[in-house]
């Protein structure tokens, strides 16, 4: 009996042991099988295909030119994967059937780059959202599944965000190597990695990131480029129709969103009002990165196309996220978080609805203050704790730029504000 | 957290959750269960068109003009000006075209949709000769060749 009872709580103790190794894990170990589920998707689909689609036939047509040192059949193409096919061909023989994978393996390394990209900084939860968000998207999906250059794009584009998001000096030349290689996998993608090197040099006032990305990038772009003109005598992007664009932004991508991204699109707007997206520099290269890549893929006049938008999908994942993340770690009463999060709330009209008196259902708030109170020692327990406000480690963000609210708080309605901030948001009130 | 926040996660999850339920139909509806990618005889058909077709030929064809130029190995061109079965004639004299490969019933050029229908295809049997017919799982090609004058 007695041996029995010391084999039940051996048993509960190596459970409880087990519990404790992988409960700060589950996260990651819900990205090992969804990178299973992943591989079996991709495998499944792709083993149906009997045929290459139209522009991955003209992909593979160019990759037999480039072996047999014939004219190339469509001389706009990006090169990258047709070089890819060429390689492996050059070991197996000519057969599409051999390289009808290439595509999917970006496509599926792109969610392991993305996931390393966020991890570190966002938490394995918000990581993982994003994740599961982009790889389960059917247009980044199907696309990816096709012998196309969406998916050796987006895994570039993705390695160049996670290379510049890194404090090793040596990861911002590979940023500038991956910026070279999404020029050479989908010309106009080079725009989109280029702008995140530049607004995350900008964001950490840190421009050896740029610097060093340029260095790398530069000799990979006119490589690239020297090697289609000799070629071909002439180094085109794409076809001159698709090539034109207009200041008349065509609402197709806003329009086709729900589409595009599914429902999660909806919360994008939200995470364009909430203070923290801009507060907190980290964002800030999603943020341009997402409002860039709309506003230039609307700017075409006549060329609209979904699986434009894969590239930024990310982008757009990131920032729904966000907006449900503040909610998440939301644990004041809705009006008063929203007093302070939403980005235009501070003025006038807005404020004066949000001030006022809680029904007596609500206790606690509006927050007590203490007219004597110094400005500088609140007597509310509600004032929000530096954590709250700057929610996630930004282990490489240099102090001096991190945002610094709680050093002041308005003496009228106790809000924080930022330190230089000569006006209080929430009720105009002069703070110094 | 608040019984509002609360609410506002609850119905942020929703969304997310709306937008990954849609995947496996929303994916499997952007090829269609009829698409070229699934026609398990097109590239036998296509291997017999290149064994009719003389070395450096190059044809015309009513649509998929990459995917027939990588698997006959002969550039394989849509005549995106033609507008009429003459015009079509006209097109491939005035460019050394001697083969046509017709899609029944299907074309890329809005303008030819008649030229390539089911009935349409028997009038151009006055000025091309088919050299061949094949029936993949989803289309019934033509190949002809034009008619020396």
């Amino acid at each position: 009996m007695q041996e029995q009872s010391q084999t039940e709580v051996e048993k509960q103790s190596i459970g409880a042991s087990l519990f404790r190794i992988v409960n700060p894990h589950i996260a990651d170990i819900a990205f090992l099988a969804l990178l299973v589920v992943l591989m079996m998707k991709y495998n499944s689909t792709i083993s149906t295909y009997q045929v290459p689609i139209s522009d991955g036939a003209a992909y593979l047509t160019n990759a037999r030119n480039w072996l047999m040192n014939e004219p190339l059949f469509q001389i706009y193409r990006p090169p990258l994967i047709s070089w890819m096919i060429a390689g492996v061909w050059s070991i197996t023989g000519e057969n599409w059937l051999s390289v009808k994978y290439l595509s999917a393996l970006f496509g599926f390394a792109s969610a392991p780059v993305l996931y390393l990209a966020l991890r570190r900084d966002k938490g394995a939860f918000f990581a993982l959202g994003a994740v599961i968000l982009t790889v389960l998207n059917s247009e980044v999906f199907y696309y990816t599944s096709q012998l196309l250059t969406e998916g050796s794009a987006l895994f570039f584009l993705l390695a160049t965000l996670y290379f510049v998001k890194s404090e090793k000096p040596g990861y911002w030349f590979l940023a500038g190597i991956c910026i070279g290689l999404t020029f050479a996998s989908r010309y106009p993608i080079v725009l989109q990695a280029g702008l995140v090197a530049l607004v995350e040099s900008f964001a950490r006032k840190n421009w050896r990131i740029l610097t060093r990305a340029i260095a790398t990038a530069v000799p990979v772009v006119v490589a690239v480029v020297a090697m289609v003109f000799l070629k071909t005598g002439t180094f085109q992007t794409a076809l001159a129709k698709d090539t034109n664009f207009t200041f008349l932004l065509s609402p197709y991508y806003v329009q086709n969103s729900i589409v595009a991204w599914g429902w999660v699109f909806l919360l994008v707007p939200i995470a364009f009002i909430l203070r923290e997206t801009y507060v907190n520099r980290y964002n800030w290269v999603f943020v341009a990165w997402f409002v860039f890549s709309l506003l230039f893929w609307s700017a075409n006049a006549t060329n609209h196309d979904l699986r434009f938008a894969i590239q930024f999908t990310p982008a757009v994942n990131f920032l729904a996220l966000l907006a449900l993340e503040r909610f998440v770690k939301n644990s004041e009463p809705l009006r008063l978080f929203l007093s302070k999060e939403l980005l235009f709330l501070g003025h006038a009209p807005f404020a004066t609805v949000l001030r006022a008196p809680m029904p007596q259902s609500q206790p606690g708030f509006p927050p007590t203050v203490t007219p004597s109170a110094p400005p500088h020692q609140p007597t509310t327990h509600r004032q929000p704790s530096l954590q709250q406000l700057q929610p996630g480690p930004q282990p490489f963000y240099p102090q001096s730029i991190q945002p610094t609210w709680q050093t002041s708080i308005c003496p009228n309605c106790n809000t924080p504000a930022a330190p230089d901030a000569n006006f209080c948001d929430l009720c105009g009130t002069r703070l110094r | 957290m608040r019984s509002a926040s609360i609410t506002a996660c609850v119905l942020g999850l929703l969304v997310i959750t709306a937008s990954l339920a849609g995947f496996e139909q929303q994916t499997a509806a952007m090829a269609g269960p009829r698409s070229i990618i699934f026609d398990t005889r097109f590239v036998e058909a296509m291997r017999d068109v290149s064994s009719l077709l003389p070395d450096d030929s190059n044809l015309l064809v009513s649509s998929n003009g990459a995917i027939v130029t990588y698997f006959t190995g002969h550039i394989a061109t849509v005549p995106w000006t033609a507008t009429s079965e003459q015009t079509l004639i006209l097109y491939m004299s005035q460019r050394g075209y001697q083969y046509l490969l017709a899609f029944e019933n299907k074309t890329d050029v809005a303008a030819l949709k008649a030229v390539f229908s089911s009935s349409g295809l028997k009038f151009l049997e006055t000025t091309f000769v088919q050299l061949d017919e094949y029936h993949t799982d989803f289309y019934v090609i033509h190949l002809y060749k034009l008619k020396s004058s």
